[in-house]
């Protein structure tokens, strides 16, 4: 029977252990096991302890199997549930390893549970840890193709290393030139990964809950200056309608904001509203995936070209398929606009609607206001005036409201965070018959100077407004800006530094550290690796790479960069091969046995090779017997070399035994 | 010489590839001529996928299309990694053949039925390893050899000899899928070796009459087969162990070697004719068999073919010029 090198078999082993450990943490605990099992079993099986299980155990490990995966994740269609499947099927064929093909089997399924680790993480560290599994299994790969007499993991390992080195630079090039094509059929994405992340609902709380995470939302490179911190609110959501019974503010029904305004649409009646003044602001996001399908963006963006993507009716950016990978799109913003300078009956009915039976305290705050009030713009600012000198503050532990939550909060508590602020503050305004309404998002960011992005986190998460009156549209307050001017300016961490309750939930994070400067540049450091890793190898994707090529290559079709693909392969290749063949000729050989061999090559291309073994007398002796022409050059590099060889190495020697064989060609030649 | 005929290797040994056509052969003849010593070249070595590397590009396909489906860079990233690794593989497989010479070692001869032994030698130039090369005729049992330390391997290949005369075993494979597996390259080399087939030797009829024994007017023969204890001399080396006189080696610490003489003188003719009523191949393997029974009781002995007549005598030397007398008697 068929025996795996042992060689072979343990670095087998190594790399299977390596290539599951990352995927553990998703899969079921008996599934874990039933690896250790299967690898403790082989280990057993090779000192010829147990023996290989017969053929019903193996039967049932692998229904068992199926079955378990069926149930543990509760359908057998879905990422996890095939990952599941391999990973069962790859270590079950260690038991079944009767055959030099049932290794390869082994190999093969390795590399394809490598692959699955990247549709769940994308880092640099996992890249790192995946390529050293690669290169664990590329040696176990070699070990099978090894004498099996020898035990030499470290040799394969080697190898495999110097191999993958020399594959990289043809990868890179396939990376960069193969065409990326569009996903040629659906396939099922991951599934029960809740991401954090601004949701459609909010209710007082929500964002105070959200700004406890320290996780990247996306990062905004901008292509010149980035604005300044204050203007950086970035859109996500708009709330307009209030439910009462639950106190939350809910999205508009998408069916009334009629139609997308997209590549293909055309131009839409409400486009005609948008007013642009300012200079423009470039910027590209790449959003972290969310799964969901709205999209960040400064206000105003202009229409976009974008694929899959659509403008809704108040000016947001809508994807249609949900974002589950990290999703790269390019904007251009007019900090200055006007929108909606005239809002049809329909609107103006939709933004002020309120519940009739609910907050009635505030109602008749908002009557007393507005009579004291000479027209919207100055009830407008008396409402901020009421948050600036009512005693209001903010905080990141607000108490809890109950009832009307509205009610409550601006007249006892009185202490609440940006959605408490901005809520009320939109209830207020429709208390008094002003379109209003709620937005969501993210405000500020962290700069990073280095790669001139800005890169947002949840704790980034923000709540305003947006008012509309008469001859300007829809304008932007942020009643926040009044209580916590430090929040607008500078951020969440300075606007609660008192409190000390910046991401006082989350464990060790390098973002509690911001005030020491060392680490902050260490951080910012890590951070714009990452921002590039993320634009240019995991966010490398059919446009960008058409961006890319047309940028350098000029305006290439297909046909032309795929032979600059193949040139560019095939180059590399050669050069890999020259390296190969050619760094260590005759590396070891001095001067005078090369020239004697040159004149071996010389007589062997008259038909006179030397034997092996034939010393060179004697092999003159039976060369000059064939071609007594030859015979005073062939004596003469003969003695020469005998000379140089056996009596005394002087550089003369060389030079006379060089002389001798230029002349034997010139002889034999002629 | 060069051309393989069914007659001198028995078929399951010609390697499949080559069993194919006789055109084949003849192009791979022009294209690498028999000689003593080949060295593996562009010209000579050939190289293909596989089966295990065409599943390896099924499995880069697949992660391809993963990449494509999933838009993963890193799938991506991976699939051209392993493809670049392939192509790297094939440099190197062909890289564990090419700058290797082979060279005809000895050869030794074999009865008629047993196995040939041919030696290869596998010599290198400069420091570059060479790894599990797979030598011989026949493709179920490849000789294993690696150069890893020293300048050349001897590799032992061993050839069915069906046929008494002289075994040209034709073109040997060499080949190797190191690193990878997921290459083959290989060359069929032809070193151009021969060595003698004898006659398989078979039991048969009494020893031939034309012996002429004597206990009185022999003269006395010092030899090893003898019984008779005649005297000691110094050992020398060839000596057989059997004879030496261990006693003697107790007592004055040299060795000695205890000599045996006979006066018998057994000088027996060998002849063709003794075996009448039987076919040629027949009678030589009978006579085979008596020139091996005869070599090993040490007694001198001629043969007489028709046509062949080798005076008595005995000794290494004179047993291979007998057997090659038998071995090459009316072999074309």
């Amino acid at each position: 029977m068929y025996q795996v090198p042992r060689n072979a078999l343990i670095l087998m082993l190594t790399a299977q252990t390596l290539v599951i450990l990352p995927h553990v943490m998703r899969l079921p605990v008996w599934l874990t096991l039933l690896c250790i099992g299967c690898g403790l079993w082989r280990v057993m099986v090779y000192q010829g302890r147990w023996s290989f299980p017969g053929k019903w155990i193996k039967a049932l490990f692998v229904f068992g199997g199926l079955i378990g995966v069926g149930f543990g994740y509760g359908t057998l269609l879905g990422l996890e549930p095939w990952v599941g499947i391999l990973i069962v099927a790859f270590a079950l064929k260690l038991l079944e390893m009767h055959q030099l093909r049932d290794a390869y089997t082994v190999i093969v399924l390795g590399y394809f549970v490598a692959l699955t680790e990247f549709l769940f993480e994308q880092g640099i560290p996992y890249a790192t840890y995946m390529f050293l599994c690669v290169t664990l299994i590329t040696a176990s790969l070699i070990g099978l193709n090894q004498t099996y007499l020898d035990v030499r993991p470290k040799d394969s390992l080697k190898k495999a290393f110097v191999m993958l080195a020399q594959a990289v630079p043809l990868m890179l090039v396939l990376f960069v030139l193969f065409p990326r094509i569009s996903p040629l059929w659906t396939v099922p994405l991951q599934t029960n990964i809740a991401r954090t992340g601004v949701s459609e609902t909010l209710s007082p709380g929500d964002i105070a809950e959200l700004v406890q995470s320290d996780e990247l939302a996306f990062r905004a490179t901008f292509e010149g200056e980035i604005p300044s911190y204050r203007d950086l609110y970035w859109r996500g959501l708009v709330l307009s309608r209030f439910d009462g019974p639950t106190q939350t503010w809910m999205q508009e029904r998408p069916g009334l904001y009629g139609r997308l305004l997209t590549q293909e649409s055309g131009p839409v009646s409400w486009q005609q509203s948008m007013e642009y003044l300012g200079d423009p602001v470039s910027y590209s996001v790449m959003l972290e995936p969310t799964n969901r399908n709205w999209m960040f963006s400064l206000s105003l963006p202009e229409a976009s070209d974008l694929k899959q993507v659509g403008m809704v009716r108040d000016f947001r950016f809508y994807s249609f398929r949900e974002i589950r990978n990290r999703f790269r799109y390019e904007l251009t913003s007019h900090l200055d606009y006007r929108i909606d300078v005239i809002l049809s009956e329909f609107w103006r009915y939709r933004y002020t609607l309120l519940p009739e039976n609910d907050n009635p305290e505030t109602k008749r705050l908002a009557a007393s206001i507005w009579a004291s009030s000479n027209g919207p713009e100055e009830y407008l600012s008396n409402v901020l005036r009421m948050y600036a000198i009512g005693g209001y503050a903010y905080t990141l532990k607000p108490p809890m409201l109950t009832g009307d939550t509205i009610d409550e909060f601006l007249t006892e508590t009185r202490r609440g965070f940006c959605e408490h602020f901005a809520g009320s503050f939109v209830y207020m305004m429709r208390a008094a018959g002003l379109p209003a309404r709620l937005v969501v998002g993210y405000q500020g960011g962290e700069y990073n100077q280095r790669a001139n992005y800005v890169a947002v986190y949840q704790f980034d998460a923000h709540a305003w407004a947006e008012v509309w009156l008469e001859g300007e549209g829809w304008v932007r307050v942020d009643p926040t800006s009044i209580v916590s001017p430090e929040r607008i300016n500078e951020g969440l961490e300075s606007a609660v530094e008192e409190e000390a309750t910046f991401l006082a939930d989350v464990g060790l994070s390098l973002m509690k550290f911001r005030s020491t400067l060392w680490l902050t540049d260490l951080r910012l450091q890590i951070s714009a690796i990452n921002h590039y890793w993320d634009a240019w190898v995991v966010g490398y994707t059919p446009s960008v790479q058409m961006t890319l090529l047309n940028r350098y290559l000029g305006d290439v079709d297909r046909k032309t960069i795929g032979m600059i693909l193949l040139s560019c392969f095939f180059g590399l290749l050669g050069i890999t091969a020259l390296f190969l063949f050619f760094k260590r000729s005759q590396q070891r050989l001095p001067a005078i046995d090369r020239e004697y061999l040159r004149y071996c090559r010389i007589l062997e291309k008259q038909k006179l090779p030397r034997y092996f073994g034939e010393g060179p007398i004697s092999y003159a002796d039976r060369v000059v017997q064939q071609r007594p022409d030859l015979a005073s050059a062939i004596r003469a590099v003969t003695d020469a070399y005998i000379r140089a060889n056996f009596e005394r190495d002087e550089p003369d020697d060389t030079e006379q035994l060089k002389k001798a064989v230029r002349n034997m060609r010139l002889r034999a030649f002629a | 010489m060069s051309t393989l005929s069914a007659d001198t290797v028995s078929s399951e040994e010609i390697l499949p590839e080559l069993r194919r056509s006789e055109r084949f052969n003849r192009w791979l003849d022009r294209r690498m001529p028999p000689a003593n010593s080949i060295s593996l070249d562009l010209r000579k070595i050939f190289i293909l996928p596989t089966r295990q590397g065409i599943y390896f590009v099924l499995l880069v396909c697949a992660m391809v299309i993963a990449g494509i489906n999933y838009q993963n860079s890193l799938v991506f990233a991976l699939a051209f990694l392993l493809a670049s690794l392939f192509m790297v593989g094939m440099l190197h497989t062909y890289r564990n053949l090419s700058g290797l010479t082979l060279v005809a070692g000895p050869a030794r001869p074999a009865f008629a039925g047993d196995d040939a032994e041919f030696t290869i030698v596998l010599k290198r130039l400069g420091d570059r390893t060479y790894e599990s090369l797979q030598v011989g005729w026949n493709p179920a049992f490849l000789a294993l050899a690696d150069l890893r330390e020293g300048q050349e391997e001897r590799v032992r290949c061993y050839v069915k000899a069906k046929k008494r005369g002289r075994l040209n075993p034709g073109r040997f494979l060499i080949q190797t899928t190191y690193p990878l597996g997921l290459f083959r390259a290989w060359s069929w080399v032809d070193l151009d070796m021969t060595t003698l087939v004898y006659p398989k030797s078979v039991l048969g009829g009494d020893l031939p009459s034309s012996e002429s024994t004597g206990d009185e007017e022999g003269e006395l023969v010092l030899r090893d087969g003898a019984e008779d204890f005649y005297g000691l001399r110094e050992y020398q080396p060839g000596d057989s162990i059997r004879h030496i006189a261990w006693k003697a080696f107790a007592r004055n610490e040299s060795l000695m070697t205890k000599q045996y003489a006979a006066y018998a003188d057994r000088r027996v003719w060998l002849e063709w004719d003794h075996f009448s009523g039987m076919d040629r191949e027949s009678r030589l393997s009978r006579l085979c068999y008596w020139v091996l029974r005869l070599n090993s009781s040490n007694d001198e002995y001629g043969l007489r073919l028709p046509g062949v007549e080798i005076e008595p005598a005995r000794g290494e030397p004179h047993r291979e010029a007998v057997l090659k007398a038998l071995a090459l008697f009316e072999v074309d």
